[in-house]
């Protein structure tokens, strides 16, 4: 265990030593495992906690009138997408109002779902879901490549950075590599501050670019490359998928302004 | 009777790519038994464990009637209802739509169900079976087109190590948890490990033959389709 965090440490202060160490352990694949369930275990705490703590409390309840001041802010920046789409004026207070309408609906039914009976007690229940919930975090998707400490990302995401490094002569083994890149997820431990308001969101973006960064370091210790060679092997699977979302997106988005622009 | 090379710790170590795992269950006297033996059992274990789940989940909601009895009576209060139930057409048009609806919703959006679990106890096995004789036929023809050497058996054994990430699924025991696609991936990298084991191909050729039944597969689908969209696109114009 000491060892484990000594590891860790090292890996966050980027000393290359910890990447050596881990990718050189012939179970390098589930200590790195490890840290990824670990970390994402601990972030989601927090949330996990509240939920079951919520649960022994009365089924929350969605007012209408809370809900109406909530959407306004919303409808009001839906406006403008809805008149780029196209949408006649004389018809936008009509969708904007049907859309409301619309949510207070599903708001009044989420209420009295809260409340109807289940065969569990309430508290079981929600616990249940809340257990639920936390251990799913793992195996949730990332929104960006590495923005998150999961499995899906850290598998996902690294058989292409493998397959890169491997085409540039990289001589890593698939174990020492996932073992080493694993270590990009320590950072993200802050995300367990994700709750507080104004700071969550810059703590998990200072967790993304030093997971980045630790994934570059990682990736050049794992298969012996250069710093830059392993930058090229890390952010080229990215690139290529940026490129070809625009190959797809672009003609739409010209087909869609051209469509729109001979009304 | 043969030596029994499987054993939880073989199952645990080629899921965390030991390389030597897939060698021992490739060198053993008959990899075939021990591979539908593995296959068998992962599925039969996960469909279990996803049954207790299903159960404890089924317990913790809302029952589907009470569901749908609840929007049943929001949609009646809200204000167009009024006018819907004033035609007696338009009332047997949603009553119609409505009850077709709930047959389908539930289990499309994922409603805890107890009784479709438990023939999973059939469906799993069944399909893992299936699942793992076609990729590793494929596998082992474009591995051996290219030049691999391993054997059908040795192919079969390897290839059902790479099944376990499945076993994943009996985390289903715990209600509410979503394992999601990560598993697909991981099994990627388990058949290449694999197909590396049994046919002794470098790196690059192991990649393409653990790689060419996907594309294999995803050309039978997209034949598939447009054959389907063909049929039906004659259908509708005639």
């Amino acid at each position: 265990m000491k060892t484990w965090l000594i590891d860790i440490l090292d890996a966050l202060l980027l000393r290359s030593a910890a990447f050596v160490r881990v990718a050189a352990r012939p179970d390098a694949f589930f200590h790195g495992l490890l840290v990824i369930l670990v970390v994402a275990l601990l972030g989601g705490l927090p949330v996990a906690v509240r939920d079951v703590i919520d649960g022994f409390g009365p089924p929350a309840v969605v007012e209408p009138s809370d809900l109406r001041s909530d959407l306004a802010e919303s409808l009001a920046a839906l406006r403008p997408f809805l008149r780029i789409g196209g949408v006649p004026e004389s018809m936008l207070d009509q969708i904007l109002n049907q859309v409301e309408d619309s949510a207070i609906m599903a708001g009044s039914i989420v209420t009295r779902l809260q409340g109807a009976d289940t065969a569990f007690p309430r508290p079981l229940a929600q616990g249940l879901m809340a257990l639920g919930g936390w251990l799913s975090k793992p195996f949730a998707d990332s929104p960006w490549p590495l923005a998150a400490a999961t499995l899906a990302t850290w598998l996902g995401y690294g058989v292409w950075v493998m397959l890169v490094a491997k085409l540039m002569d990289g001589r890593g083994t698939l174990h020492g590599f996932f073992g080493a890149t694993a270590y990009f997820a320590a950072p993200h431990i802050l995300t367990i501050f994700a709750g507080v308001p104004g700071l969550g969101g810059i703590l998990s973006a200072v967790a993304w670019v030093w997971g980045v960064v630790i994934y570059v370091a990682a990736t050049a210790a794992s298969h012996r490359l250069s710093l830059g060679r392993a930058m090229v092997a890390v952010f080229v699977p990215i690139l290529v998928l940026l490129a070809v979302l625009s190959l797809l997106v672009l003609p739409i988005g010209l087909l869609a302004l051209f469509s729109g622009g001979t009304r | 009777m043969g030596h029994r090379t499987l054993s939880l710790g073989l199952v645990f170590r080629a899921l965390f790519l030991d390389s030597e795992a897939f060698d021992e269950l490739r060198d053993d006297d008959n990899p075939f038994i021990e591979g539908l033996f593995l296959i068998v059992l992962i599925g039969l274990v996960t469909a279990l464990l996803s049954l207790a789940g299903q159960f404890l989940a089924w317990a913790s909601v809302p029952s589907v009637e009470a569901v749908r009895d609840i929007v049943l009576e929001t949609l009646q209060q809200q204000p167009w209802w009024s006018s819907l139930a004033a035609s007696p057409a338009s009332l047997e048009t949603f009553q119609r739509t409505w009850d077709m609806a709930w047959r389908v919703f539930p289990a499309m959006f994922g409603a805890p169900d107890p009784a479709s679990a438990a023939m999973n106890l059939l469906a799993w096995p069944v399909w893992l079976i299936l699942s793992w004789l076609l990729y590793s036929l494929l596998a082992h023809g474009f591995a051996a087109w290219l030049g691999g050497r391993g054997t059908l058996g040795g192919t079969l054994g390897t290839v059902a190590l790479a099944f376990t990430p499945f076993l994943l699924r009996g985390l289903g025991f715990v209600p509410f948890l979503v394992v999601g696609g990560v598993l697909n991936t991981w099994q990627l990298i388990l058949r290449y490990k694999a197909v590396r084991s049994a046919h002794g191909l470098p790196w690059p050729r192991a990649l393409a033959a653990t790689l060419l039944p996907y594309a294999l597969y995803l050309a039978f689908w997209l034949m598939t389709s447009i054959a389907l969209a063909l049929v039906l696109g004659l259908l509708v114009g005639r």
